[in-house]
């Protein structure tokens, strides 16, 4: 006997469903049903999940597609999807519920049910004569030949009388009764689960919830043998019948572009074809050598465009473009497929090819059967222009943005699971803020007995049961950053549209893996803040030094080493990917000369190659003292670029399917594996099929363990190439700008800020080391913007009146226009222009009005007054008789860092030193004249500290004093043993042991800590901490 | 008279309030919604936690902290049970909650001849009631309690000294607004004495008119209206248990602290009461309140006791109890007893005094009340309680049950076919009790409706019988 289930809800109905859409139909096909549905409540977010399984898996059950809908109290009904006609009714259906609400939630009219006309019906009945008596005539109206009473049986109490009822209703109305399941969880055993999640829902303990939870776990799925017993034939007989009509399959999905891109009469090869030969002729003007292989090649790619169908992809990122250029907003693409000649013909990088000839994967994989994989970047500040542009381009019903599903990690599935359960907050956030700090090799679930979470050992085994089961559940869809679909029809007869939380924004219901498995095309609009700085540090450069200047232009003078000595030499505070802590130790070392050699960097210092133990063994054969020996020729091809070592994602792949015998598919899903963000458990799977693949092709056992370790140190953060590549531009755009420009770079930074790694603060520091002079704040001469100013015969920089916490481009457009000619002479004037009150306070504090009143306690107090406002008092200057306090140094120091986060005075730590308040120290600048292993004391302002997971339990910390920065290495126990210090202290101070390694770089491996924040204990300076 | 006030800060009040073994231990109180640690014990502050402090840093200082989150009604109950000591001593009280107490000094001196002796009184009864305090005199409440916050620990009515040392006071401890102290800071402006300075006029006129008055009443030059504590008609005092006690026998000797409390409340106000209401606060269940009635008012603890006791013995305790709270119902002055000691009563009792007489009559197992549990699990969904508990109700009643449940259920011994079912119940996988079980309702071959049940090793039982 045969069965099909067809009323199932996977946890995409939220906090309803327990098993993920996989598990469902993993198990139907084990349990040997025909078919299921998968039918979440006003939502298919979950079907592409379970057609990916199906592939992937080649199972024989049938997947159908479609939706629980609830209207009002009185009716609920399961629409199912015959064919494509009915899926896009389906999709417009719930497009419609959802975009009339909130989100979140949906509202079903009768008209949308009304106009169903493809879709088969499942009525589930209420039980109440009269509802079930009016919705009954109601859907045989409407839904004549497609309408069946689903009928359940759950083992509850008094089911007969629903099933006596069911069958009335059946002789009254002439339909058919069909069994259903109304499934929730794949299994029996998921039933703590679903309890724990109605919990949740409702916002109680599970103890507490009583009769609402499920009294059994019969709604899952069940052995066909039993569900025999529980139905009588003909019902059995209607699941097959309703499954045999349904015979749409997902990838039945066409995909169609918008038309509006191809002009009239052409067609889109012919078109693309032409834009290229276009773009060519530009870029190419002064024909360079190898000019006929770049043909070729352009020839070569455009035929792979063609034969696979990509045309209109390439048109619709040309559009996007060639608009942003128009606007003149700086962008740059990134991806395999961006770093083609066709790619850079048609504007859409900047990648001289020459430069990226030694690119390695430069283009579509025809065997990987991918889409091409580009992701284009804006400048942060104007992205918003060009996503309004596409929406105005295409209207809002054919594009939307692609979801993310927000899901349960680990805390959050603690502390929601712990509350159900009934520990209190209280002892949540303890326990949750007591794991993080601990060694990551300890189980947190050794430790719940030990920190008194759990008092008995059953509890506690539920709790790390329901934890494990529940990380991973999708908890809310939210809009994923930049990733457009856009289509040539209504989208909503592909894929359902909800609001998003952001106002006038629309999300569909699939991801970006969902959008992928059904080879539906999207564009991901992204932001940079690098770029927004690049283009003003262009601007200020043109103002002030009168050169037009484009990252083309910069490239195209190829390698310019006075550049790459800076580069060398680790002075890279601001510039692109290689500004970090870890970069700067590192540079010193690598010692980049090259455009690849910068591609290397970007990629090498990460988590990932540092894990898997690709950095040293490659050093050691830059220098030459390993040698580079590659098994054989083909593994000579993928690794000798880098020296034998793999650095990069496209590596592994040609590695796996060259040296193992991967197909492409394989190699695809490998990458993947690494790709996400599952435990290295998915990896494993590959391990026997990658060493064994190798050893039949000769390599040792021992080479093929050490390249899969290698591979799972990678994880999730091995770099693809073609990323760094796009990155290794702006990387070295920037420190060109820093060593030609530096003043408009570092104020072009800082305009763009927030972005990057350091605060203004330090952007003002580093640019005061090199000789620099900045100019403070000031009502008479500074902008909203920083700016550039004549100064001593040099450009200074001068402050902008954004740095003033708490004043408004409004108040600075105010504070300018009304500026006289000779500036403002006395604070009275001040009050007049119609600042606000507290903006007035800011600027006082900021010490701008220095020029009128450098006693700025007393310019804030005469501020303050609030009579001189008034019309009448205009002439009345200066209202201090009774107000004598005067800041002191330290005063004004602290006043600077609270109103500007930042000083231009004596750094603190000159002022302590100058006060004696602190003992004697070794300052940044002195420590280059120190041996190695030597006992040191340093001092300085804490302005970083730095946990990467990777390293076992080590801190960095970053100490400032007024001659730059000092890297101090606190090892775990020397943590533990000075927590407090360790933890808390702004102003520390730090004996221990200089180290010098190679390449100058130099770090305090600390012993003592001291903690000094006493003697400042104003001081408003942050510093970030990461963990 | 020169008027003097003296303050009285209680800088750890909740801390104060639980068991001394906590002191044992490095303990923090926390105030969850800020995250900010605002009570902390010797132990722990020795070891680096400060006040202001978030959760993750104290607790990352110290390894075995407790935590204990802030609630504000224990501070509270606190301070009117001191309050109420006071009253005794000295009639013009002002609560200043959560954690102050301000008295007016100046008409009281007289009775007790002077400053110091009337001071040695109130050290006494703080001594016995064992809470950390600081303590000031001032020239004004504002003066009083500025002083006391910041430690000045000393008594005195020397103007002259009480007003040096008050200008020197730093503003964050004042009752200034957090932003007026910040702006005033930015001018330069920290302590009392600076401020003092500059003419009330040229403050008003850049400030808002708080910091005028407050400063006004401070100094003395404004007057400032003090509203006098009375003392509460009803008693209503909570304790910490020292540990969690899950016997009803051993919370006898709690409970009768408490109702010697509450017969010297009575005591000295002459008053009775025929109602007590006992909170038992439980771990993980909700808060188990039953009510004490007596034929006719009394107030002395004895009474009450042998009450209680028979009370108690009717109640099971489903979950340890860590806190106990005594209050009584009205109260009636205690007029002497002129009743004809022929004339019968007619009757008048309560509901509740009648079932407490019924207890006492017939023995407290036969006194029970039926109350509905929403739970699937059928022994678990109706149960007995105590006589007073109130029944809730449950808002639909489960369809297929029987008229008659037994206690337990018992092997099914005859033959019986049956009729419908099964009704499967799996629940209650999060406590005690989880039940895996078929329901059918069974016919025997008498005739008889039984609700049977088969288990999950295949053997049937008899868990009811229908009417």
């Amino acid at each position: 006997m045969a069965y099909a289930e067809l009323f199932c809800q996977s946890n995409f109905s939220f906090l309803t469903g327990a098993s993920h859409p996989q598990e469902l139909i993993a198990q139907a096909e084990f349990l040997g049903y025909e078919a299921v549905a998968i039918t979440d409540e006003c939502s298919v977010a979950g079907v592409v999940r379970a057609y990916t399984e199906h592939k992937q898996r080649g199972l024989s059950v049938k997947l159908i597609v479609g939706s629980l809908f609830n209207y009002t109290d009185e009716l609920s009904v399961v629409l199912l999807c015959p064919t494509k006609e009915a899926y896009s009714e389906l999709c417009r259906i719930i497009t419609n519920a959802r975009r009339r609400s909130e989100k979140g939630s949906y509202q079903l009219a009768e008209w949308d049910l009304k106009t169903c006309q493809h879709c088969l019906v499942i009525w589930l009945p209420k039980g109440d004569q009269k509802i079930d008596n009016q919705w009954g005539r109601w859907l045989k109206r409407h839904y004549e030949n497609r309408l069946w009473i689903g009928a359940r049986r759950h083992l509850l109490a008094n089911e007969q009388a629903q099933l006596d009822h069911c069958s009335t209703l059946s002789q009254q109305f002439q339909l058919p009764i069909v069994a259903c399941g109304a499934v929730l969880m794949h299994e029996a055993e998921r039933l703590p689960l679903q309890h724990v999640l109605t919990a949740i829902k409702l916002g109680t303990k599970v103890s507490e919830v009583g009769r609402q939870l499920l009294s059994n776990s019969e709604r899952s799925l069940r052995p066909i043998n039993k569900i025999q017993k529980l139905f009588p034939q003909e019902w059995l007989q209607e699941t097959l019948l309703i499954a045999k009509q349904c015979a749409f399959r997902l990838d039945e999905l066409k995909y169609q572009y918008p038309a509006e891109l191809v002009p009239a009469g052409k067609s889109p090869p012919d078109y693309l074809r032409e834009l290229v030969l276009k773009g060519m002729r530009i870029r190419f003007a002064e024909k360079p050598a190898g000019y006929f292989s770049i043909k070729r090649t352009i020839v070569r790619e455009l035929q792979l465009i063609k034969e696979l169908r990509y045309e209109y992809f390439f048109l619709t990122l040309y559009d996007i473009v060639q608009f942003a250029k128009q606007q003149n907003i700086l962008y740059q693409g990134r991806g395999s497929a961006a770093n083609s000649i066709v790619c850079y013909c048609l504007e859409i990088t900047a990648v001289d090819p020459r430069q990226i000839s030694v690119l390695f994967e430069r283009f579509i994989s025809k065997e990987r059967n991918e889409p091409p994989d580009i992701d284009v970047d804006f400048e942060h500040e104007r992205r918003e222009e060009v996503i309004q542009y596409i929406y105005q381009k295409y209207g809002r019903e054919r594009t939307a943005l692609a979801a993310t599903v927000v899901s349960y990690r680990f805390k959050s599935a603690l502390r929601e699971v712990g509350k159900a359960m009934g520990i209190s907050e209280v002892q949540l956030d303890y326990f949750i803020k007591n794991i993080n700090r601990r060694d990551r090799g300890l189980d947190w679930q050794a430790q719940i007995i030990e920190l008194g979470l759990a008092t008995d050992t059953t509890f506690a085994q539920q709790l790390v049961t329901l934890v494990d089961e529940i990380k991973g559940f999708p908890r809310h869809l939210s809009q994923h950053v930049g990733g457009f679909v856009i289509s040539a029809g209504p989208l909503h007869q592909l894929v359902p549209v909800e609001n998003a939380a952001m106002n006038e924004r629309t999300v569909i219901q699939w991801d970006k893996d969902d959008l992928e498995a059904l080879e539906l095309l999207k564009v991901d609009i992204l932001a940079l803040g690098m770029l927004t700085a690049i283009r003003k540090i262009f601007d200020l450069v043109k103002a002030f030094y009168g050169r037009t200047l484009s990252i083309p232009d910069i490239t195209r003078m190829q390698d310019d080493q006075q550049v790459y000595g800076m580069i060398q030499r680790a002075d890279t505070v601001g510039g692109f990917q290689i500004e970090s802590r870890a970069q700067m130790s590192m540079l010193p070392r690598l010692k980049p000369a090259t455009y690849y050699d910068l591609v290397i960097q970007i990629a090498i210092v990460r988590p990932g190659p540092i894990q898997g133990d690709m950095v040293h063994p490659f050093l050691k054969r830059r220098d030459g003292s390993e040698p580079e020996t590659y098994p054989s020729p083909e593994i000579r091809d993928v690794l000798s670029r880098t020296k034998g070592v793999p650095i990069f994602q496209e590596q592994v792949i040609k590695l796996a399917m060259v040296a193992a015998g991967f197909t492409g598919g394989e190699a695809d899903q490998l990458r993947r594996a690494m790709a996400s963000w599952k435990k290295n458990g998915e990896l494993l799977k590959f391990k026997s099929k990658l060493i064994s693949g190798m050893m039949h092709r000769g390599y040792s056992y021992e080479y093929a363990e050490r390249i899969f370790k290698q591979i799972c140190g990678f994880g999730e953060y091995g770099f693809p190439e073609s990323h760094s590549a796009s990155f290794a531009i702006l990387a070295y755009v920037s420190s060109w700008l820093k060593f030609y420009y530096p003043t408009a770079f570092y104020v072009g930074l800082m305009n763009s800020w927030p972005m990057g790694f350091y605060s203004p603060a330090q952007l003002v520091q580093d640019a005061m080391r090199h000789n620099i002079n900045v100019l403070p704040v000031c009502v008479n001469t500074s902008d909203y913007d920083h700016t550039m100013q004549q100064n001593e015969g040099h450009y200074a920089i001068r402050l902008g009146l954004r740095q003033g916490k708490g004043f408004s481009q409004e108040g600075a457009n105010k504070l300018v226009s009304q500026r006289p000619i000779d500036g403002y002479q006395h604070t009275a004037q001040l009050k007049q222009i119609g600042l606000r009150q507290n903006e007035l306070q800011a600027l006082a504090s900021a010490n701008a009005m220095q020029v009128l009143n450098d006693n700025r306690y007393q310019t804030r107090w005469s501020l303050m007054e609030q009579e001189t406002e008034l019309p009448l008092f205009k002439d009345v200057h200066e209202p201090t008789a009774h107000y004598h306090t005067e800041p002191t140094e330290v005063e004004d120091l602290l006043e600077d860092y609270h109103a500007t986060s930042l000083t231009l005075n004596k750094h603190p730590m000159q002022l302590l030193q100058e006060a004696q308040l602190i003992p004697s120290f070794t300052s940044a600048r002195q420590l280059n004249n120190i041996r190695h292993k030597s006992i040191v004391t340093v001092t300085g302002l804490v302005t970083g500290r730095q946990a990467p997971g990777t390293a076992s339990g080590v801190t960095f910390i970053t100490l400032e004093d007024h001659t730059g920065n000092i890297n101090v290495i606190v090892w775990l126990a020397t943590a533990r043993a000075q927590k407090r210090a360790y933890l808390k202290a702004q102003v520390l101070q730090v004996t221990g042991i200089l180290e010098r390694g190679d390449g100058g770089v130099t770090h305090v491996i600390a012993g003592k800590l001291n903690d000094f924040s006493h003697v400042l204990t104003d001081l408003k300076a942050k510093s970030r901490n990461f963990h | 008279m020169k008027k003097l006030w003296l303050y009285l800060h209680f800088p750890n009040l909740q801390l104060d309030c639980l068991p001394s073994e906590q002191s044992q231990v490095p303990t923090i109180v926390l105030d969850g919604k800020r995250n900010q640690t605002t009570q902390c014990n010797s132990l722990a502050y020795e070891q680096g936690v400060q006040l202001g402090m978030g959760l993750g840093t104290a607790s990352a200082l110290v390894s075995n902290l407790q935590v204990i989150p802030y609630n504000p009604d224990i501070e509270n109950n606190k301070i009117n049970e001191i309050a109420d000591s006071l009253y005794q001593l000295t009639s013009d009280i002002n609560l200043q909650t959560p954690n102050g107490i301000l008295l007016r000094c100046h008409n009281m001196l007289a009775f007790y001849g002077g400053l110091s002796a009337y001071w040695q009184a109130i050290q006494e009864n703080l001594k016995q009631l064992d809470v950390q305090y600081q303590f000031a005199t001032g020239a004004t409440p504002f003066a009083a309690k500025l002083l006391a916050k910041t430690q000045f620990n000393h008594v005195t009515d020397d103007a002259k000294q009480l007003k040096n040392a008050l200008l020197q006071r730093p503003l964050e401890q004042t009752e200034l607004a957090f932003k007026t102290v910040e702006k005033l800071k930015r001018v330069g402006i920290r302590k009392v004495a600076e401020l003092a300075k500059i003419p009330l006029s040229d403050i008003a006129k850049r400030f808002d008119i708080d910091l005028v008055t407050y400063m006004g009443r401070m100094l003395g030059e404004l007057h400032h209206n003090v509203r006098f504590y009375h003392p509460e008609k009803k008693f209503n005092r909570r304790i910490e248990l020292l540990y969690e006690i899950d016997n009803t026998e051993v919370l006898i000797h709690p409970l009768k602290h408490l109702l010697s409390g509450l017969e010297h409340f009575l005591k000295i106000r002459d008053q009775l009461t025929e109602k007590l209401i006992i909170s038992l606060q439980q771990r993980e269940q909700a808060t188990l309140t039953f009510d004490l009635e007596a034929a006719q008012g009394e107030y002395q603890a004895q009474q009450w006791q042998s009450l209680l006791r028979l009370k108690l013995e009717t109640i099971t305790l489903l979950a340890p109890v860590y806190a106990i709270s005594l209050q009584t119902g009205a109260t009636f002055i205690r007029t002497p007893d002129k009743q004809d000691l022929f004339a019968a009563k007619q009757g008048a009792l309560s509901e509740a005094q009648f079932i407490s007489q019924l207890q006492a009559k017939l023995g407290n197992d036969n006194v029970r009340s039926l109350l509905l549990n929403n739970d699937f699990r059928p022994e678990l969904s109706s149960a007995y309680g105590s006589a007073h508990a109130q029944a809730h109700s449950v808002a639909v009643l489960q369809k297929d049950r029987p008229a008659l449940l037994l206690s337990t259920p018992e092997v099914l011994t005859e033959q019986v076919t049956i009729n419908s079912g099964p009704e499967r119940i799996s629940f209650g996988w999060w406590d005690a009790h989880p039940v895996l079980r078929d329901y059918f309702i069974a016919r025997t071959q008498t005739g008889r409706w039984y609700w049977v049940y088969r288990d999950q090793q295949q053997r049937w039982f008899l868990h009811g019988v229908f009417s």
